[in-house]
């Protein structure tokens, strides 16, 4: 049986008339890592917006456990296990920590985890969505996205203008989430955290794939992911 | 659907009183206003009536952020309803009003599914439209409704069997206010279950909502067809407390009076809908008494007012008040 969880084939997609993502066809295995990297503007959260069915698909199709879900609203694709972790983490601002969460309880799913998870956010959880912290409100947005039990999580620029030391802890999070069996994807534009973490890399470029690598291989030698993507490799 | 919010118990029993919190308010002051103008209590049944309409046009605007200017749609259907049911099968009160919520909320479920799937001027033009398409059938479907002349001569039969509504209006007026309490307690538990949160999320972002699997078309037209049957209720409870039905309940002021009311008390906390109702019918009457013919200049005036020093309604005074004394 085949043990490929997320399937891209051929998808042409953006929004309204334009085309952002360009014939991008990509598999991605139970509990992989996989690590998205490329410039700025050429296509990253376009990417994951599609899988998530939220941009203009013109062409392709996309499958996940095997079953077409290309005409499928991004809420039906949330209940079939994929979830997101918005680069804007859109945290609702009139709710509080706990009303945010049990927004995005599904059955099955306790509050109680998120807290396990981030203990933090169990301190705060009477606070409003605009009184965290850029770190809390990242914590909140990933622990919001976990509670609708995906099997695969799609996570764009989590650690975008956040403090080294929350920067640290995340990761910790992402690792363990992959450690449970998680399948995950990062959108990161810190190559050096990306390799860290991923097992598989794949750049992009104008809405392509320009580039594909186990992480192993470019971290031994790292001038050929700058050669593709012009990006010096920390 | 009715899940607490709040996990450990002292926060469950919070949660509890908070529920119950308006209706309680809402009960005491009626008592209050039952014994210092028992001579207004017909004026005092029309406030309470309105409150209720405002209240189920909070669930929709200031809850789901859907801003129509339609809602009389579904007070005029079920204010229909419950007199023609009256004139024609029973003159139960109670039954009327169930009728009159069933109408309602037919009424907003086919509306809704159409009127759900636009945004912004589409949706207020289309909701405007279906209720002026109603006003004209109502008056065509002269064998039904009575045309222009409307249903005259409903009458309804004692509460529970027991109490007779009198000409002073008293049994009028304790009938509405239990009504405006029940509706209360259940807007309450509804705006405080996980239903209630992803609708303030809609509001926030529909399309985060999505995202983490809510079915955003499927909770609005829920939240559509629950306000609609708590409009009926409303349309009901004036065909039975006045007698009579006319197709101005399809009015299109009726609509923007429901949306000024909510905004000028403040929209997405059900106390601001009571307030708003309570401030612009007193001035409403009033005004009307000194000016019958100007009295909306006072509404515009205020309206003005508020819109601009308090943005989020008269229920916000207090915070408003208390941020401007902090910085002197």
């Amino acid at each position: 049986m085949s043990n490929i969880l997320l399937e891209l084939d051929g998808v042409v997609a953006g929004y309204g008339d334009t085309h952002v993502i360009r014939n991008v066809s990509l598999s991605i295995t139970k509990g992989q890592r996989l690590a998205i990297v490329g410039r700025n503007g050429v296509g990253k959260t376009t990417l994951l917006s599609t899988i998530m069915g939220q941009t203009r698909q013109h062409a392709g199709a996309i499958r996940l456990k095997g079953a077409a879900i290309t005409s499928l609203a991004s809420h039906q694709r949330a209940r079939l296990g994929i979830g997101i972790v918005p680069q804007t983490r859109d945290i609702f601002g009139s709710l509080t920590v706990e009303e945010n969460l049990v927004a995005g309880l599904r059955d099955g799913s306790s509050i109680e985890e998120a807290f396990e998870l981030f203990p933090r956010l169990k301190e705060r959880r009477s606070n409003g969505g605009r009184q965290l912290s850029g770190g809390e409100q990242q914590m909140l947005s990933i622990a919001r996205a976990l509670l609708g039990k995906p099997e695969i999580i799609l996570l764009d620029e989590p650690l975008e203008g956040l403090a080294p030391v929350i920067c640290e802890m995340l990761m910790g999070v992402f690792h363990k989430l992959a450690d449970k069996g998680h399948t995950v994807v990062l959108v990161e534009q810190h190559i050096g955290l990306a390799l860290g973490f991923a097992e598989r890399v794949i750049a992009l470029d104008q809405g392509k794939i320009v580039f594909e690598e186990k992480a192993a291989v470019l971290t031994s030698n790292r001038t050929e992911l700058d050669r593709h993507i012009g990006l010096s490799v920390r | 659907m009715t899940t607490p919010v709040l996990s450990s118990s002292p926060r469950r029993a919070a949660t509890s009183l908070s529920v119950l919190l308006p209706s309680v308010c809402v009960l005491a002051g009626a008592a209050l206003a039952f014994l210092m103008f028992p001579y207004d209590l017909s004026f005092l049944t029309r406030i309470v009536i309105m409150m209720i309409f405002v209240v189920s046009f909070d669930l929709i605007l200031g809850q789901a952020g859907i801003a129509t200017l339609g809602h009389a749609a579904m007070y005029g259907c079920g204010a229909y309803a419950a007199g023609l049911i009256a004139l024609h099968l029973s003159p139960d009160p109670i039954l009327g009003l169930a009728i009159g919520a069933v109408a309602g909320a037919v009424m907003a479920w086919i509306s809704g599914l159409i009127l759900l799937r636009t945004h912004g001027i589409t949706l207020l033009m289309i909701s405007i439209a279906m209720t002026m398409v109603l006003q004209e059938a109502a008056s065509q479907a002269r064998w039904l409704t009575g045309g222009a002349d409307g249903l005259a001569g409903i009458t309804v039969s004692p509460l529970l069997g027991l109490f007779e509504f009198d000409f002073v209006g008293q049994v009028a007026f304790i009938y509405s206010v239990s009504v405006l309490a029940g509706v209360l307690l259940l807007c309450q538990i509804l705006i405080s279950s996980p239903f209630g949160l992803a609708l303030r999320g809609i509001e926030g972002s529909a399309s985060r909502m999505r995202a983490i699997g809510t079915p955003v078309y499927r909770r609005k037209v829920t939240v559509y067809v629950i306000a609609g049957a708590i409009a009926g209720i409303a349309g009901a409870l004036t065909a039975q407390v006045t007698g009579l039905v006319g197709i101005e309940v399809f009015n299109f002021s009726l609509s923007a009076d429901v949306m000024v009311m909510l905004i000028l008390g403040g929209a997405g906390r059900l106390y601001g809908a009571l307030i708003g109702t309570l401030l612009f019918m007193v001035v409403h009457h009033l005004a009307a008494s000194v000016d019958p013919f100007n009295w909306l200049f006072v509404i515009g005036f205020m309206l003005i007012l508020v819109v601009f020093v308090l943005p989020k309604g008269l229920i916000s005074l207090p915070t408003r008040v208390t941020q401007l004394l902090r910085r002197t």
